[in-house]
């Protein structure tokens, strides 16, 4: 018998396909660590980021028979991903009554305590304090933008991908990656 | 303006996204340019420490939990779909043997003559009353008043009614598993399901078909009932410890709340002939985590001993 681990996303998909549950689970072990570290940007309660993991998951075990091996899994997981996220950002958002829109949350409340000074060199951010103010200066960009910013700098993807993933135009992507630079080393300027 | 272009690269290139010719141009740059060259260091300090701190943000506990109520839910999705497969691959799969490919025509007349009856039987009550022999032979529930005329004495009622069907044949037939399996898997009753998976290893002589296997597997894993899980478990430690066996084992070691599910799961695990199974790195891992994070202390000894083996 062969090792699942072994094997390929796209085997144990297949494998998956045909009723082997132990092989829709080495599939997801290998992914959601990565998964559940980009839900946890999108909200802070583990008990949301456990409701979004579920919904993710569960899109993509009732979706695999309709994969039709165009892109790579994890595109398409990251793809699903990203629109249970946006879409749950945008549900919280509205709750909050707060805009959505990339323009409109320039100025989070709680950065403006952070953005006094500004002609500060980046400095190296290594205490928790300082991982806070990082976390907080996240939050505050726009949800695409942010997504954009997390799959570049946390999971390596190229802009094309990216742009698969989130299904917009790689002009759009780079816009996104420059703005959320732009704002974010601002904000960390301060921060000592 | 030359210098604003420049500017507009640096992110790109900092993120090794710039075309060949626009990146030599841009080294060149920032070779002769102090101010650029400083930016683009910067850039890259300051990438280097949002990826340090974006990179441990997740809580095990969540990731954890998130693992187990997932499984959890596919479970409930897969005995759903599973029974509408089983039933689909009952009607429609021929078996080698004539006997059971004689079942196999059996049950499906059954089927037809059952839907027939449900579908035309119940608008003429009137024959569904006077043949009385028929109905006694079949169980009705859910009965219900559509309309009642006191005028005439009319009435007409739905209802649904089934047939028991009785199946005889070798513990090793296909389709004799089959039914065991589907039973194993839809049965709401837990003693029913106990006592499918009883009834079979009582028998030495039975042997596991894939179908009869997964349901094992998946009851091991997912039933919510211990007792149905331990006995599954039984069952599956008397068949060869292959990768999936080996798999379910480490699923139920890694997520069952039940010490003595997990005990006996890492005790089969170290029987001397499954060892040669145990030495990949997800099992490694997977022992690793038991050493690590399981409340017994028993298993904690077993999977040390267990690595020690596999070492050795």
């Amino acid at each position: 018998m062969e090792d699942l681990t072994s094997l390929s996303d796209n085997d144990l998909i297949l494998a998956s396909r045909n009723g082997n549950n132990s092989a829709f689970t080495v599939l997801v072990y290998r992914h959601d660590r990565d998964v559940l570290t980009l839900i946890s940007h999108y909200c802070k309660a583990s008990d949301d980021a456990k409701d979004i993991y579920q919904e993710v998951f569960l899109r993509v075990y009732r979706g695999l028979k309709r994969f039709e091996f165009r892109s790579e899994f994890s595109t398409w997981l990251y793809r699903i991903t990203t629109n249970v996220c946006l879409t749950h950002q945008a549900r919280f958002k509205k709750y909050q009554k707060v805009s959505i829109s990339a323009d409109e949350d320039d100025e989070s409340p709680r950065l403006n305590l952070l953005s006094a000074e500004e002609n500060e060199p980046d400095n190296l951010i290594i205490d928790a304090e300082k991982k806070g103010h990082i976390d907080r200066a996240i939050d505050s960009l726009a949800p695409k933008q942010k997504m954009a910013f997390m799959l570049k700098n946390l999971h390596d993807y190229k802009i094309k991908e990216i742009a698969k993933i989130m299904e917009c135009s790689e002009g759009t992507i780079k816009k996104y990656l420059f703005i959320a630079n732009e704002k974010l080393r601002l904000k960390l300027k301060t921060v000592n | 303006m030359e210098h604003n272009k420049y500017k507009e690269m640096l992110i790109l290139y900092g993120y090794n996204e710039l075309e060949k010719e626009d990146r030599i141009e841009f080294e060149r740059h920032i070779n002769n340019c102090p101010s650029c060259k400083n930016e683009l260091e910067e850039l890259q300090k300051f990438h280097r420490e949002i990826k340090n701190n974006l990179s441990d943000i997740v809580d095990e506990d969540t990731l954890f939990e998130s693992r187990q109520e997932l499984l959890a839910s596919i479970r409930l999705l897969n005995r759903k779909k599973f029974s509408f497969q089983d039933v689909w691959e009952f009607l429609t799969t021929p078996t080698k043997s004539s006997l059971s490919f004689s079942y196999s025509v059996a049950a499906t007349l059954l089927i037809f003559v059952t839907a027939y009856f449900l579908l035309s039987k119940p608008v003429d009550v009137t024959t569904t009353i006077q043949d009385k022999h028929s109905v006694g032979e079949l169980n009705v529930s859910n009965l219900q008043i559509i309309n009642k005329d006191d005028t005439n004495g009319e009435v007409e009622i739905s209802f649904e009614q089934s047939v028991p069907v009785r199946l005889k044949g070798n513990i090793n037939d296909v389709e004799i598993q089959k039914v065991l399996a589907k039973s194993l898997l839809d049965s709401d009753n837990p003693g029913i399901r106990l006592q499918t998976v009883s009834a079979i290893y009582s028998d030495k002589r039975a042997s596991t078909s894939d179908i009869l296997k997964n349901a094992l597997l998946n009851a091991m894993m997912y039933d919510n009932n211990p007792g149905v899980r331990k006995v599954a478990m039984n069952a599956l430690c008397l068949i060869p410890f292959d990768t999936e066996v080996r798999d379910a084992m480490i699923y139920v070691l890694q997520n069952d709340k039940n010490a003595g599910l997990r005990i006996q799961a890492i005790n089969c695990m170290s029987e001397k002939e499954n060892l040669k199974q145990l030495s990949d790195q997800n099992t490694i891992n997977a022992l690793n985590e038991s050493i690590n994070r399981d409340e017994n202390n028993y298993i904690k000894i077993q999977a040390k001993t267990i690595l020690t083996k596999i070492s050795s």
